[in-house]
């Protein structure tokens, strides 16, 4: 619907077969982040009332992150009382970029995650690394 | 020779073998299973094959419509196999409709391309495979259709497929799936023929009732109307039989499986494919006194009407028989369509008149009809109402009314229209005869015929049986606990609790009847005297006080109004229901004053402190009265507009109906469909069948509480929740997945429309703009906001934002319809017209134009006709949208320290003072007003069943929340979807009262500036 405008570098989106409700989309792990080198699937669904209705996003790729839990599910404002109907799906994929890079753990889906990322960094970076490996690579 | 091989497992081996099955999501199905419906499809597939059965079960997606479409599920089958050994021809749907109102592509094009026209162009399509399948005569490819026992017998399915079962007249409504499943069993004979030298066979199975998606809402309301509902294990052993070696000698066969059920239908039972019967009904005592009822023409849900008295004993036995008009003399049986016998004895007493022993069963009994000896199956019920008139001169057996089937009628049955004629033969007292005095308020008259009979004061009504002594205190008692069972507390404004104190408000005039001044005053009654020296009487019973004196009845009243002024009867009538209705609305009069009536009936009011008389209602705020606040002027004027409108007052005689409480919907919705709006205009007396109990309000009143706890069950699909929170009702696009939904939408309109007419309340809460669809309103983005807030955001931006190059759209949107996705132009070409920013404003109309009218236009349009055939359109028109609501709903106490308890505060503490001011305004504020600042802030008077703690806003629970924002000198501000008030932090609480009145006041919702 809009990569094709203004197609971002570091993810892909595109339609699962020939139906237009329902994409398929990557994001590379950014290099500044633990998940860095791990490529990372979604499953993108648009409802009927798209886009004045935010698009259904999940991970289809295990990740460890304080705001995406292990069925995929995640929680970014944008995605829910915060969307707008002028955010295109690059633009949500750039801010799951942005997620990546900068985890938000005063707003957690998974506290424990969250937990770690506060109080013990470098083992929260390890994990995610370990995880990126197994899962993403 | 050798004897042949007869095991079972030679006989039924199927192993080996490939099948595809249409329509195999749900319901009856195996295995290459076909659907459109993709996700069941897989489910079932999933649940097959994990069920271990030997095989494998592959699911397909695809929706079949026609050849194109049987062609392609035929490719994808000859892509994975060379033989297709069985066909399991099984995708159907019904479809139904007014004859009227007769869709032409649903109807017909659609049913009969699935349920026929597929089955053709599929066995066609696979022909290649079944060929390659087919082995010799001793082992051909199968073919078998799914059809129906209704392709033979058009009502075997009757509850399903339509209402004639006591649900509603089926005279004009029509069900085509039937002839489509008799042109499938047709096409099963001929295709037998045509693949006879093939060695393909071609059967077809007659299911009845099975479960599946297309039957579940009729077997969900008609339960108990199956004997036996068919199970997978039923269907499987047919279908196992006929794809088995030893079914290989059957071609062309229509095998129903049915469990017997193509015998019976609902209703009384139709015995003419064509031709509905004129049914009357004979009614003798023990062969003797026969008396016949008229007929009534073309219907299986007849109402006679009719009263017959007849003279029985104990041991007598009353027969009710039912006959059609248009077979009696010329029918074998005479037409015969059931019967029921019963002997007195077994549901009254009937003693000798004078001994006191006459207790009677005034009830409607339903019963069962039973066959004749000839045994012709019959169906359906027979209401009767038997009550006792026990003559004066009578020695013998006292006489007994049968009145037979349905309900009664004031006018023309056993209860004697009001006679002024009340002086007694024996010179007794009105209230009291030779057994002693009557309960308090209860006034013995004589009909035109000589007939003692029995008027209740208390309760309006009239009885042919003496009350005993303590029946009223008993009823009184009843009336009590029914209404401590239902929303004791909801009211409208100005149903005050407690009745004032002294506050005459009936009207008299010297009388000249028969009561006797010495007689003792009822229990509970007590005279007293003006300071003026004018008797008045207290009811301590109702705590009401009256100038009339409570011995004497309406009768002497009427009488003595004079035979000069015309209709004195009726401004009498009129006076009383315009005093009962006023009382209900605006409680009693002030102390001294009194209403009376002109003899062109026109009320005025009598102030007997300084004399004076006026038309003007001193309950009514004048216009003057600034201190009083505007919503409430207007709600209480509108709602005496309102009840003063004849069109809306109750016209004289009682509506009895009967209901199951476990089938409660479907029975109420016979009863109330069966009726003209004119029958529901009178006093609706509910009986919950089986209860003992007489309806003095406290049972309809649960009758329409229960109603609306059925017909507003997102279940039922009729009505669904709103997007906002969990407890608005909005009326459900897709409802059309039930084919009678729009019956359903007209019934549930009456049930709204009598609700207000008769003073009850539903418990159900509607978006705002279900209300103003119902007065007609113009429906703005605004409403969106209760039925979607998200979208309500969204569209709301992009009016406020440039959308050219943003957002790429045209005069259309999508829908939706279980599974499918329909493209909708919001106006004509609309697929071709771009949304820009000239034009954006109109694509924000169309869209919240659509998304909440258009798409539910149908439903609307039937429910309003309900609606409106009781309470006339411009009547309700005097109502704005909040209005209605309290109207429908009532208004509900409201618990303000469950309130104050769970609500949340942003920028406040609790303890601050403008927090404390709040809570001090609504403290003092009354019900009606708590509930309009609910309005306010909530969107909706309704409190969740489990209180505040369960509010909630457009994303899930939402408090109650109080935010410390704007400026001292504005008004505060709602969000509806956040159940957030933003409220100024006022200094002083005269402030804050007035500043919160006036906002709850003027404004209608969010965001007043």
């Amino acid at each position: 619907m809009d990569l094709g405008r203004d197609p971002p570098s570091s993810c892909s989106a595109g339609p699962v077969g020939d139906d237009l409700f329902h994409w398929q989309a990557t994001i590379m792990g950014p290099s500044d982040s633990p998940y860095a080198g791990g490529v990372f699937f979604l499953s993108i669904h648009f409802p009927t009332d798209y886009p004045f209705k935010p698009p259904k996003l999940q991970f289809t790729t295990r990740i460890y992150h304080p705001n995406i839990n292990s069925n995929g599910a995640i929680c970014l404002d944008i995605l829910k009382d915060q969307w707008s109907p002028a955010l295109t799906i690059s633009k949500v994929l750039l801010s799951l970029c942005s997620l990546l890079c900068d985890p938000n753990p005063d707003d957690p889906l998974v506290p424990e995650i969250a937990h770690l990322f506060k109080t013990d960094r470098a083992k929260y970076d390890n994990t995610a690394r370990e995880w990126t490996r197994k899962y993403g690579m | 020779m050798s004897l042949p091989d007869l095991s079972i497992q030679s006989l039924y081996d199927v192993k080996g073998k490939v099948a595809l099955v249409t329509g195999g999501a749900t319901g009856i199905g195996f295995i290459y299973i076909a659907s459109r419906k993709l996700k069941a499809v897989q489910q079932a597939a999933d649940e097959l094959n994990s069920k271990g059965y030997s095989g494998q079960c592959i699911p397909l997606q695809a929706d079949l419509a026609g050849k194109m479409d049987a062609d392609k599920l035929a490719a994808l089958i000859a892509e994975k196999e060379s033989k297709l050994h069985f066909l399991f021809n099984n995708a159907g749907m019904s479809w139904g409709n007014l004859l009227t109102d007769f869709d032409e592509a649903n109807g017909w094009d659609r049913l009969f391309a699935l349920n026929v026209k597929v089955v053709f162009y599929l066995s066609v399509a696979l022909l290649p495979l079944l060929d390659a399948a087919s082995n010799g005569r001793d082992d051909p490819a199968r073919i078998i259709n799914i059809s129906s026992v209704a392709g033979s017998a058009p009502k075997a399915e009757t509850p399903l497929s339509d209402n004639g079962a006591g649900t509603w007249p089926c005279d004009y409504l029509l069900t085509i799936d039937n002839a489509s499943k008799a042109a499938v069993n047709h096409l099963t004979r001929s295709l037998a023929i045509t693949f006879a030298n093939r060695n393909i066979t071609v059967n077809a199975i007659a299911p009845g009732v099975f479960p599946s998606k297309m039957t579940a809402f009729g077997i969900k309301h008609n339960k108990d109307k199956f004997a036996k509902i068919g199970t997978a294990r039923d269907m499987a052993g047919l279908a196992l039989f006929l794809c088995s070696p030893a079914s290989v000698h059957i071609t062309g066969a229509v095998i129903p499986i049915d469990g017997g059920k193509v015998v019976s239908a609902n209703g009384l039972y139709k015995r003419d494919v064509f031709r509905l019967p004129d049914p009357f009904a004979v009614v003798t005592i023990d062969g003797e006194q026969t008396h016949s009822t008229s007929s009534v023409k073309k219907t299986l849900n007849p109402y006679w009407n009719e009263t017959f008295d007849l003279n029985v004993k104990n041991s007598s036995i009353l027969t009710v028989q039912i006959f059609d008009q248009r077979k009696w003399k010329k029918d074998r049986n005479q037409g015969f369509l059931g019967v029921i016998n019963v002997t007195i004895g077994q549901i009254m007493d009937v003693g000798v008149a004078g001994d006191g022993m006459i207790i009677v069963n005034q009830e409607m009994i339903k019963m069962d009809l039973k066959k004749s000896n000839s045994g012709d199956t019959v169906t359906g019920s027979l209401d009767i109402r038997i009550s006792t008139s026990p003559a004066l001169d009578q020695v013998g057996p006292s006489s007994s009314t049968a009145n037979a089937p349905r309900t009664e009628n004031n006018t023309n049955s056993n209860k004697p229209a009001p006679v002024t004629n009340s002086s007694s033969a024996n010179g007794l007292s009105s209230v009291e005869d030779e057994l002693g005095p009557l309960p308090a308020g209860w006034e013995r008259r004589v009909d035109h015929l000589g007939r003692t009979y029995y008027v209740d004061h208390n309760t309006r009504s009239t009885t042919w049986n003496r009350p005993r002594l303590n029946a009223s205190s008993e009823q009184t008692a009843l009336q009590e606990r029914e209404r401590a069972r239902f929303l004791n507390n909801r009211r409208l404004p100005g149903e005050t609790e407690v009745a004032a104190a002294p506050a005459p408000s009936t009207t008299t005039s010297s009388a000249n009847d028969s009561f006797n001044p010495l007689a003792p005053l009822p229990a509970g009654f007590e005279m007293r005297h003006t300071p003026e020296g004018r008797p008045y009487f207290v009811d301590h019973n109702t705590r009401t006080t009256t100038w009339s004196d409570p011995r004497r009845g309406l009768a002497g009243r009427n009488a003595a109004a004079g035979a000069a002024t015309l209709g004195s009867a009726q401004t009498a009538t009129q006076l009383a229901i315009a005093q009962q209705q006023s009382q209900a609305t605006l409680g009693p009069l002030p102390s001294g004053w009194e209403m009376r009536c002109t003899n062109t009936g026109r009320i005025y009011f009598v102030d007997h402190t300084s004399k004076i008389t006026t038309w003007d209602d001193p309950r009514l705020p004048s216009a003057v009265d600034e201190s009083v606040p505007q919503y409430k002027r207007d709600f209480r004027r509108k709602l005496v507009y309102f009840r003063s409108q004849a069109s809306i007052r109750p016209i004289a005689g009682q509506l009895h109906i009967v209901v199951r409480r476990d089938n409660l919907f479907e029975d109420a919705f016979s009863e109330i469909m069966r009726y003209p709006p004119n029958e529901l205009k009178k006093r609706l007396m509910i009986k919950f069948q089986g209860e003992e109990g007489l309806d003095y309000g406290g049972l309809s009143r649960e009758f329409f509480f229960l109603l609306s706890h059925e017909m507003f069950n997102p279940f039922y699909g009729l009505f669904e929740y709103s997007a906002h929170d969990n407890y608005t009702l909005q009326i459900n696009p897709h409802s059309d997945i039930n084919p009678e939904h729009l019956r359903y939408f007209k019934f549930i309109g009456r049930v709204v429309g009598l609700a207000i007419f008769h003073q009850r309340y539903l418990d159900a809460w509607f978006v705002t703009a279900f209300y103003k669809m119902l007065l007609q309103k113009k429906i703005t983005l605004k409403d969106m906001e209760s039925v979607d807030a998200d979208l309500f955001r969204s569209l709301n931006w992009t009016l406020e934002n440039p959308i050219e190059g943003v957002l790429d759209l045209t005069f259309t949107t999508d829908d939706q319809r279980f599974g499918e996705l329909v493209t909708v132009e919001l106006k004509p070409d609309g697929a071709n017209i771009p949304v820009t920013d000239e034009n954006k404003e109109e694509y924000v109309q169309l869209l919240t134009e659509w998304r909440i009218c258009t798409r539910v236009k149908e439903q609307r349009d039937a429910f309003a006709e309900g609606f409106y055939e009781l309470i006339p359109r411009e009547l309700v028109n005097v109502f704005d949208e909040r209005e209605l609501e309290l109207l429908i709903g009532g208004i509900s106490d409201v618990d303000v320290d469950d309130w104050k308890k769970n609500t949340e505060y942003r920028g406040y503490k609790e303890d601050d003072e403008p927090v404390q001011l709040f809570w001090k305004a609504v403290q003092e504020w009354d019900s009606e007003k708590k509930s309009r600042l609910l309005q306010f802030v909530t969107g909706t008077s309704r409190i969740p069943v489990n209180g505040f703690k369960d509010l909630q806003g457009s994303d899930g629970p939402r408090k109650f929340t109080i935010e410390k924002t704007g400026e001292t000198n504005a008004l505060p501000k709602a969000h509806t979807c956040f159940n957030r008030l933003d409220l100024p932090p006022y200094k002083n609480f005269a402030t804050l009262s007035q500043k919160l009145t006036l906002a709850i006041e003027e404004t209608m919702g969010f965001a007043q500036e």
